[in-house]
């Protein structure tokens, strides 16, 4: 029942109770990782793919790094950029291309959410918006759709609403100007201003945060390979968050 | 099409054109800003290639350690095998990359044949281990593959049949660099340009669906073929695709095979298609087939003193084949020592932090004392210099090896390639014991040397700081020049490889603090070192007062300390110093210069004390310590960043530390030493931030500085701030909250026109954590019961409390 009503919350999204235990989720970037010693109830988030916009074109590369885990990653990441040596065409085909690109490399076994990480200019939004509605009609049912984003966008941006995700991951570090005031603001009690950002954040291990809201899916970033010690630390400090300690 | 690949890298058998990490998404760690073991700015990378050792520092990447390796023993490097060694390896970098080529190009190409329906994309890898892909077609592929559509299209028309056949057969080529696939038949009446490019095709694909021996078989053909345009490609193709077989296989006799078609190769003549790979694919097969035996020609080529031209590859070749436990290297034994890294986690990890923080202390401990002792016995038993400033790097001034090793430090004549590093570990391990006047002298003597590298500068300057004289000594050493500061606008344009090597080591993520630099925000060529900010926040106000106000500093940095020491000249309630800093302080923050005016004309007594805490109100950033300010940046006040501290005013001194060494290093390779502090100053190196070695590098506060003022001092800068999941610290008997005490005054002088703003400024306060028992919806509620309508109370439409 518990559980249901969780659930019902992120369908929702709408953030959980405070008191909830912290759902992490170990993110495996292109570096080897082994991540053996992730607790079962943690999941782990493999980036799976590559994808490049370049002029009319899409290169497209799968992870060249091995990863082990102990169970099989519950989200497939895929990072996308855009090439700016070439002027984005963003054809029709590109589109097609550019979905079907990241629909495939997300196709794993056990994996329960697709995660688009692209990062884009103002001027590119539309192309980021395109992209997560093309994935989204895409994928099996099922499956949800996440999306990493500045966290500056769920201050500003209204055409975050758009995004047909169903979840948003604001990345709470190297967060460029205004990161500083958003930070304090997070540490002492506050929020994020877009509502949707309110499910998911992102943190890293070298970024720590002394305080966020309680409750959330929280992913977890090294810049390194992870070790076992990185992931306790950074466990121990998001579990402060729902003690009350911040 | 199958065309030849470079294959001078063996590793690639391993990492087969692997990108860096680079390529992800995602920050990189911060950079250190005045120490660099990348070789630092471009000059004094050449320079290094060159053959100016420096001070060896043990974080460089192993590629980079070699050449200093080398240089130690004598060995010639240059600018074009440093910068091989230099980067990052493997496959083209990530600034270099053109992601329109290859699987694009070509699919831009197939467009010249009318109808034919466009690929999505082209998948150019094959399932590896462990979750991760090989690639198996590159860019040259499908080059060629362009190039021969467009020659076959003009010559029998882009919309014949049979270009449409050749077109179709290709593609199931390329569908082979993902999965196994049939190439479509072709019909008996077929022209033989296109049986001839159809042979080839089938030999491609079956080479990229590791069929090998049957890739092998066609190639052949091929070469015998007198009609086929591809004939020339035979000998090498067929020597290529049985190395691959050979080293699918791994067997004795497919070993033998593949050296025999590699003989051909080197027999047929030079101008051969392929022949100048002879030697990769000799190399990619004694790497696997041999590795001892291949090592020794390894290690015989990488000892010529010349560089030879393959030494990157060779280097890596090597380093790779020690990874793997299959052979032994001195240099890479040297390497392992310096690095003295702790065994994977084998620790059991518990919940109490200062314990794993304690037991991370102790594996890293471990790991020091058993290298220093290898590195030790291989100094005493060969007399290698590069084993000297091995034992060196590991050694603690406490250790009983330190002595033997200082003196033998000592003896090393200027000469010596080691002797920079010698000099370095000499200071280090004497900082604590020496007389201050005999470093001194030895420091200023390397200074005056004209031959150091900026990194090696900043070093020698950050021990000289520690043994100034007096203040003015110590500003002359206190401030250090930046490096690679312009690696910002490198990773912005993407096209340019960065100019310091870091950046292609890293990749486009590193990230360099702001704040801390003589310009704006991220900007400036220099600032005070870690250890030079840690002194400063060890020395007592009068002391700061002067140093804030030599002209010899940049502005912007007096700033810093000026601001630093109102806090605690008015923790002190040092009327006489807040007065002074005020004056100061008007001119070097103009968006505050009135209120700082203000402090200055105000009776003393409350009305002064409002003014001075009202500047407290209005700057998140100030503190009592450079370790953790926040300097005030923007256009207007309200731009200032960061979050209010508690203010507290004592009546008597309460017991208190300055800050932890460890807040002052953000940057450096600090070790897991997850949680930060309380990790203990004694293994704190604000010198060298960790990049020098292993060998503890405490902090000496130089004797100039009067520590017991600063220690009484220190017991009024009471601060509330504390790590969270622990209980605040409890108020001293007679202290003030000064958010209190402005509440008080606000409400015994409505008529102060200085109380609106003053209100607005305690909720704004409030909003960012700062509050003291609820002082901003009280400082809330009093704006607008009193003052509804105004200025203020319209720019404060809620409290967050």
């Amino acid at each position: 029942m518990k559980w249901a009503a969780l659930a019902a919350l992120a369908l929702l999204g709408l953030p959980a109770p405070a008191s909830a235990a912290p759902r992490l989720v170990i993110w495996a970037w292109e570096r080897p990782e082994d991540l053996r010693f992730a607790p079962p109830q943690v999941e782990v988030a493999a980036q799976t793919g590559f994808v490049v916009l370049t002029g009319e074109g899409v290169f497209v590369r799968r992870r060249r790094f091995p990863l082990r885990t102990m169970r099989p990653p519950s989200t497939a990441l895929v990072h996308v950029q855009i090439d700016h040596h070439r002027r984005l065409a963003w054809t029709p085909t590109q589109r097609a291309q550019a979905a079907a690109a990241v629909l495939q490399l997300a196709q794993a076994a056990g994996v329960r959410r697709v995660q688009v990480d692209f990062e884009v200019r103002q001027s590119e939004r539309r192309v980021l918006l395109d992209l997560l509605a093309d994935v989204r009609r895409g994928l099996p049912s099922g499956v949800g759709l996440s999306m990493t984003a500045l966290a500056s966008w769920c201050e500003t941006e209204a055409w975050l609403n758009r995004a047909p995700v169903d979840e948003i991951v604001p990345m709470l570090f190297r967060m460029g100007p205004g990161g500083d005031a958003l930070k304090v603001r997070l540490e002492t009690g506050g929020d994020f201003a877009e509502p949707r950002c309110r499910t998911a954040l992102a943190i890293s291990t070298d970024a720590p945060l002394r305080r966020a809201p309680a409750g959330r899916r929280v992913y977890l970033f090294n810049p390194r390979s992870w070790t076992a010690a990185d992931f306790e630390a950074a466990r121990r400090r998001v579990e402060t968050w729902s003690s009350g300690g911040g | 099409m199958v065309v030849r690949r470079w294959l001078t890298v063996v590793a690639v058998a391993a990492t087969l054109a692997a990108p860096t990490s680079a390529w992800a998404s995602g920050p990189s760690p911060i950079a250190p800003w005045y120490v660099d073991q990348y070789g630092g700015d471009p000059a004094d990378a050449a320079a290094f290639f060159k053959g100016r050792t420096g001070i060896v520092m043990p974080t460089a990447p192993r590629a980079m350690l070699y050449i200093s390796w080398r240089l130690l023993h004598g060995q010639n490097v240059g600018q074009v095998a440093g910068q091989a060694l230099a980067t990052p390896c493997c496959g083209t970098p990530w600034w270099a990359h053109d992601w329109g080529g290859g699987a694009n190009k070509w699919s831009e190409a197939r467009k010249v044949v009318p109808g034919v329906p466009q690929s999505l994309y082209i998948e150019t890898e094959r399932p590896s281990a462990e979750g991760s892909y090989s690639q198996v077609c590159f860019d040259d592929a499908f080059d060629t593959a362009a190039a021969t559509l467009k020659d076959r299209a003009a010559k029998h028309g882009a919309a014949s049949p049979e270009v449409r056949a050749w077109l179709a057969g290709q593609d199931a080529v390329f569908a082979n660099c993902h999965k196994t696939t049939a190439l479509p038949p072709l019909p008996a009446s077929a022209p033989s340009w296109l049986k001839a490019d159809r042979a080839y095709q089938e030999a491609a694909a079956a080479f990229y669906d590791t069929r090998y021996a049957e890739a092998a078989r066609r190639f052949s053909d091929i070469a015998k073929d007198a009609g086929s345009p591809w004939r020339g490609t035979g000998v090498y193709l067929v020597a290529r695709a049985l190395t691959r077989k050979a080293l699918m296989e791994k067997t004795p006799a497919g070993y033998a095979e593949a050296h025999a078609a590699v003989a051909r190769l080197e027999a047929a003549s030079p101008t051969t298609y392929g022949w100048s790979q002879v030697l990769g694919l000799r190399n990619l097969l004694g790497f696997h087939e041999d590795a001892k035996a291949f090592a020794v020609g390894l290690q015989q080529r990488l000892s010529a003193r010349q560089a030879l031209p393959n030494i990157a590859e060779d280097f890596r070749d090597l380093r790779d084949l020690y990874d793997a436990g299959k052979i032994t290297d001195e240099p890479l034994d040297w390497m392992a020592a310096m690095k003295a890294q702790p065994p994977r986690p084998d620790y059991r990890l518990t919940q109490n932090q200062e314990e794993t923080t304690a037991m991370i202390a102790g594996r890293y401990e471990a790991a020091r004392r058993a290298a220093l002792a290898r590195a030790e016995s291989r100094w005493r038993a060969e007399r290698d210099v590069a084993w000297l400033a091995a034992a060196l790097s590991l050694a603690s001034p406490s250790d009983p090896e330190a002595k033997a090793l200082s003196e033998a430090a000592a003896s090393l004549p200027a000469t010596s390639p080691a002797w920079l590093t010698a000099q370095y570990h000499l200071v280090r391990l004497g900082m604590g014991q020496a007389p201050s006047a005999q470093t001194r002298r030895r420091l200023d003597a390397i200074l005056a040397r004209s031959d150091l590298s900026t990194s090696d500068r900043n070093l020698f300057t950050a021990q000289r700081a520690q043994v100034a004289s007096g203040l003015d000594d110590f500003l002359r050493y206190a401030l250090r020049r930046r490096l690679c500061a312009h690696l910002n606008e490198d990773w912005n344009q993407e096209d340019r490889r960065p100019s310091c090597a870091r950046g292609a080591w890293d990749g486009g993520g590193e990230v360099q603090p702001e704040g801390i630099y003589d310009g704006p925000k991220s900007q400036g060529v220099t600032g005070f070192g870690e250890d030079a900010r840690a002194t400063i926040d060890r020395m007592p106000l009068a002391t700061r007062i002067a140093l804030s106000r030599n002209p010899r500093l940049p502005r912007t940095l007096r700033l810093d300390v000026a601001l630093t020491s109102y806090g605690r000249a008015v923790q002190l309630q040092d009327e006489g110093a807040i007065d002074a800093l005020a004056g100061e302080l008007a001119d070097l923050l103009p968006l505050m210069a009135k209120d700082f005016r203000d402090v200055r004309a105000s009776r003393r007594g409350p009305d002064k004390r409002f003014a001075e805490l009202l500047v407290l109100a209005k700057i998140p950033g100030a503190r009592t310590d450079l370790a953790a300010y926040v300097r005030p940046e923007g256009r207007r006040v309200a731009d200032f960043q960061i979050y209010w501290t508690d203010w507290v005013i004592l009546k008597r001194p309460a017991a208190a530390a300055a800050p932890p060494l460890a807040l002052y290093q953000t940057t450096g390779d600090l070790p897991d030493r997850y949680g930060q502090p309380p990790w203990p100053d004694a293994l704190t190196d604000l010198t060298c931030l960790d990049e020098c070695g292993r060998g503890a590098a405490p902090l000496r506060v130089p004797d100039f500085v009067d520590r017991r003022k600063a220690a009484a001092e220190r017991g009024f800068l009471f601060s509330t701030e504390h790590e969270y999941g622990k209980p605040a610290p409890a108020m001293p008997p007679g202290a003030v909250d000064a958010w209190d005490e402005m509440l008080d005054y606000a409400k015994a002088h409505p008529a102060d026109p200085r109380v609106p703003e003053a209100l607005h400024w305690l909720v704004h306060v409030g909003h960012f954590g700062g509050s003291h028992d609820h002082s901003g919806r009280r400082a809330f509620r009093l704006l607008h019961g009193r003052y509804e309508g105004s200025y203020w109370a319209k720019k404060t439409p809620y409290y967050n409390d």
